[in-house]
């Protein structure tokens, strides 16, 4: 028992070392790699002194294999081709200029309001990302949404935590990273098979509204009461808009999905053609439609190309985190609640652990408590679990300076970390307590 | 083929000022709500409404120093060491009530320019810009003020109408405002070229093509 503790203590070490990793900036790729040969090597050593039950009956080859090979394979699997394909339709919106259109039309509603204007905005960039997925489609919506808030007298710091928020609440509603999300916690609970984006849709719906209303809030807090005029040279983009018509696009996937039960794949590639085709962009020869397709999947290819490396080195120190999980047990089992209510308040308290890829966070040091509470709780139900893991996931890792667009969007608009996470900290906090209380309202009967 | 600042400049001061006021209208969000005869009728009343501002402060405060009219008026003006944000530079930014921060870079740009330098002094720039950021001070000051009573109705729904002011208006104003204390020799417009210049002449060109498009 000793040596369990003494690993587990090491791996918690290593908890803070990846946080420092994650806020110095460095490759996340790099650092999940290093991670999952680190606890893989901590498990095989503590397994030969005393051996326990996850690593019974495996060889090292067998252990490197389920880590190394059978991690990024499944994931590859159940993950990436609806990353490829979510990556895909993104790349139609913008290029179909559906996303640029309906952000013009949301601007021509509110005028020259910015809390109006600002709101509006952010509700319409959470709509398209309940589909649109990748740095890239990120990118090709901030530079028309950042520059009118900044135009409306925003300011840069306000602007670019609205927008990063509203992508946040719209992840809520994001189909792929629900799969990616289920796919993880299936690894380590075979029940969450059966959790659909359907059972999940109502809680990723609350999630967004709430979401969305707590950044709306800190921004127009945040704000000064009388609009600010800026004076500044800019050039211009195209202006062409999108037939009304093919606006719905934003939404298709999502309806063919929650409505229809279509496959996710599917449902991206129709509603990907009905938005070819109703913005007039489906023309041409055969060969000349094909070449179209074409680019705009390896387009979104690139979108999510770096994401793509990290998430497969992210699926190794998810099974890596499968056999640190008795040490972390050893440490922390007798931790974990068993009551609903508390376990909805330590998830509210602990939610800033999410920040940085910490314990919190699915797609960073989380797998391992999570593999830790599954194991101390094997009956609790998927329908309660998934979204309180999902909470303190999705509301931090998208506010974080460790995600992608975050980092990219403080350098394009110059704001310094410390402005953006006087805010995004916090809010991301306030998020977490009102869902955690609001899925112990909803499925806390069930535990 | 490349054109040097010089050039432009000399073709950007014969650039009128209704298609100055057009071009302002390009960069607003609201510029397909507006068609381009109540446009023109817009810019006239900004330019009169932001003449005689500067008309009334030139005889309120006995100078036509944007400086001294900043001291006089009790606005804190603050040198910031910031400048282009994304594809966007930033030259000045006014937030109520009384705070003035003008971007020292596009200015020091500028002023280690040798082109640019022959054709406009730093002081120039700064008066100008500063010129500017008075407007909008005085444009909060004054309720009765063309440009922030010159609405449009964005939407209708059911007798519930949403009315919004024009932004381009208010910059025309204020660039009339700046002209009228500086006597400079084409609108402060020009700064957008002048100053984007030296962060991409590429780019800066193609600001001023946009703009030859209004004449």
């Amino acid at each position: 028992m000793t040596i369990n503790i003494i690993i587990g203590i090491i791996m918690i070490l290593s908890f803070l070392g990846l946080a420092w990793y994650c806020v110095k900036g460095y490759n996340l790729m790099i650092g999940f790699f290093i991670m999952a040969g680190f606890w893989t090597i901590l498990a095989l050593v503590g397994n030969a002194i005393s051996p326990v039950d996850s690593m019974q009956g495996k060889d090292i080859i067998d252990v490197l294999t389920y880590v190394y090979a059978d991690g990024p394979a499944g994931y590859a699997k159940s993950i990436l081709v609806n990353v490829f394909f979510g990556a895909f339709f993104g790349r139609i919106l913008i290029e179909t200029g559906i996303a640029a259109t309906l952000i013009r039309k949301v601007v021509e509603l509110g005028g020259d309001k910015p809390r109006i204007t600002m709101s509006l905005l952010c509700i319409v960039t959470a709509v398209i990302f309940m589909s649109m997925t990748g740095i890239g489609p990120v990118i090709s919506i901030a530079v028309i949404v950042l520059p009118i808030m900044l135009s409306l007298g925003i300011p840069s710091p306000i602007a670019l935590f609205s927008f990063m928020g509203s992508i946040m609440a719209g992840i809520f509603g994001n189909i792929v990273n629900f799969k990616q999300y289920q796919a993880i916690y299936e690894g380590f609970n075979s029940a969450a098979a059966s959790y659909t984006y359907s059972d999940w849709f109502q809680t990723g719906l609350i999630g967004m509204v709430v979401s969305l209303v707590v950044v709306l809030t800190v921004s127009n807090v945040m704000m000064n009461k009388k609009a600010a005029h800026a004076w500044a040279a800019t050039t211009t983009n195209n202006n062409e808009n999108a037939p009304a018509i093919s606006w719905i696009s934003v939404i298709l996937p999502v309806v063919g999905v929650v409505a229809f039960d279509l496959p996710i794949i599917l449902g991206f590639i129709l509603s990907g053609i009905y938005a070819v085709i109703t913005t007039g962009k489906f023309k041409g020869t055969y060969a000349d439609i094909c070449r179209f397709f074409a680019k705009l999947f390896t387009d979104g290819a690139i979108d999510v190309a770096p994401m793509i490396g990290f998430l497969l080195t992210l699926a190794m120190f998810n099974n890596a985190a499968t056999f640190a999980a008795p040490y972390f047990t050893a440490i922390l089992g007798n931790f974990v609640p068993h009551s609903a209510l508390i376990l909805c308040i330590v998830f509210a308290v602990l939610t800033p652990l999410g920040f940085f890829r910490g314990p919190m966070n699915l797609v960073g040091c989380g797998t391992a408590i999570l593999a830790v509470v599954i194991s101390t709780l094997p009956n609790a139900p998927v329908e309660f679990l998934y979204p309180l893991f999902a909470i303190t996931t999705v509301c931090p890792q998208h506010l974080d300076i460790t995600q992608s667009w975050v980092a990219w969007g403080l350098g394009y608009t110059k704001v310094s970390s410390k402005d953006y996470m006087k805010m995004s900290i916090p809010t991301g906090w306030v998020i977490g307590v009102i869902l955690c209380a609001i899925v112990y309202l909803l499925y806390g009967g069930l535990m | 083929m490349s054109l040097t600042l010089q050039e432009m400049v000399v073709q950007l001061s014969k650039i009128s000022p209704i298609s100055w006021g057009m071009y302002a209208f390009s960069r607003d969000p609201l510029k397909n709500k507006i068609d381009d005869a109540t446009k023109k009728e817009m810019i006239e009343k900004a330019i009169d409404c932001g003449i005689k501002k500067a008309q009334w402060v030139i005889e309120t405060y006995k100078t036509n120093n944007p400086i001294e009219i900043a001291n006089q008026l009790g606005l804190q003006v603050n040198s910031v060491c910031k400048g282009q944000v994304a594809d966007r530079v930033l030259f000045a930014l006014f937030t109520p009530p009384n705070t003035i921060d003008i971007m020292e870079e596009p200015i020091e740009k500028a002023v280690s320019s040798l082109e640019t330098m022959n054709i406009i002094s730093k002081e120039t720039i700064y008066n100008l810009i500063l010129g500017h950021e008075i407007f909008h001070f005085l444009e909060e000051e004054d309720e009765s003020i063309y440009t922030r009573n010159e609405k449009i109705v964005l939407w209708n729904f059911f007798g519930i109408k949403n009315r919004s002011t024009i932004r381009a208006l208010s910059e025309i104003a204020g660039m009339y405002f700046s002209l009228t204390l500086t006597s400079f020799v084409c609108s402060p417009f020009a700064l957008d070229v002048i100053l984007y210049y030296n962060y991409n002449t590429k780019e800066s060109i193609k600001i001023y093509n946009d703009i030859l498009q209004f004449s």
